[in-house]
């Protein structure tokens, strides 16, 4: 009977010629292990680091930079909300005055014959300062 | 800063760097034994170390937080699942490399350091515990995958049943049984070796 027929002794014997394998892995073998574990540490390192700085308050210009044009976002965004409300009724009121004009018989009459002339028609109509000259020549030219 | 942050910072460094140095110690300790192990599943010298590698980085990456008793079944559980990952792409690649005519062998090239006798044992004692190492190589190489991992894991590196089985993501009756049965096969290969 061997030595090998004893469990111990044959898991003795098995790990003794694994290490032994194991110590005999060449030099490329352990160079290229070493690079990987130096690789692995730098990067545990730059992983633990970068948040030590957060903490410092080395990187907190990240998140404030962030904060920051949020803020500014959200503050662009609001007082460019209550201007527009104006401007759109403004709007709405031009398009409702457009329609008046538009169902006006003679507006149509113009709008029949095409032409330029009739927007300057109706925005003298609308009383603007700045077509009263062409409200004057308009309706005449048209015979309406 | 607050002096008391600011200490809390120069705390958190200096912890940092030990726990760097310990993880450093326990790579080293654990490196080549990763790589026989991944190398006896992969038999390619190349992909094990490859998978040494991403399972170092990945260990240092994501749990160098843990206590340092946790480090090595994590880091056998990280390397298994990379073994386990470099297999199926190995299985895929050679089912499409077998449709191709001109699919080439990349055999390892013989390294001359590692094959060269170690100086201080007489010829004749090497000669049989280079057979012995060989005949242990095979045979392990033989076994399933699972009974190699549980006895490479528990006889190698020297695991307990709890650890290997954490590593191995299995429970621990299957690790016992793997183990008695690897052993079983290892006997009835070798024992008419010596």
């Amino acid at each position: 009977m061997s030595a090998w027929d004893s469990s111990p002794e044959f898991e003795r014997r098995l790990h003794e010629l694994l290490e032994r394998q194991t110590n005999a892995a060449s030099g490329h073998v352990r160079s290229h292990l070493t690079r990987a574990r130096h690789a692995a540490l730098l990067q545990a390192g730059e992983h633990r680091g970068a948040w030590r700085e957060v903490l410092a308050g080395r990187r907190l210009w990240v998140p404030a930079g962030v904060l920051a044009a949020v803020v500014a976002g959200v503050l662009l965004l609001v007082p460019h909300r209550a201007v527009r409300s104006p401007q759109s009724a403004s709007a709405t009121a031009v398009t409702a005055q457009d329609v008046r004009l538009l169902t006006d018989r003679d507006g149509l009459a113009m709008l029949e014959d095409g032409g330029g002339q009739f927007y300057e028609w109706a925005a003298a109509q609308a009383g603007g300062p700045a077509a009263s000259g062409a409200a004057a020549n308009g309706p005449s030219e048209h015979g309406g | 800063m607050p002096a008391a942050l600011r200490g809390d910072v120069d705390r958190s460094a200096s912890n940092s760097q030990t726990t760097q140095h310990a993880l450093g110690r326990f790579l080293a300790s654990v490196e080549l034994k990763a790589f026989r192990i991944a190398h006896a599943a992969l038999r390619h010298e190349q992909d094990a170390l490859d998978a040494v590698q991403d399972a170092m980085l990945q260990l240092a990456r994501a749990y160098a937080d843990r206590p340092a008793e946790q480090w090595k079944p994590l880091f056998y559980r990280i390397l298994e699942n990379r073994i386990r990952d470099l297999q199926r792409r190995r299985s895929v690649r050679d089912r499409i490399m077998a449709w191709l005519p001109f699919a080439a062998d990349d055999d390892e090239t013989a390294d001359p350091l590692a094959a060269a006798p170690s100086p201080e044992l007489p010829a004749l004692r090497r000669l049989e515990i280079d057979e012995a190492i060989t005949a242990l190589e095979r045979a392990v190489g033989a076994l399933p995958r699972r009974q190699q991992q549980v006895f490479l894991l528990r006889t190698l590196e020297g695991l307990d049943v709890e650890q290997t089985a954490h590593a191995m993501g299995c429970s621990q009756g299957s690790v016992k049984t793997h183990y008695f049965r690897a052993l079983r096969a290892l006997r009835a290969e070798l024992s008419e070796l010596i």
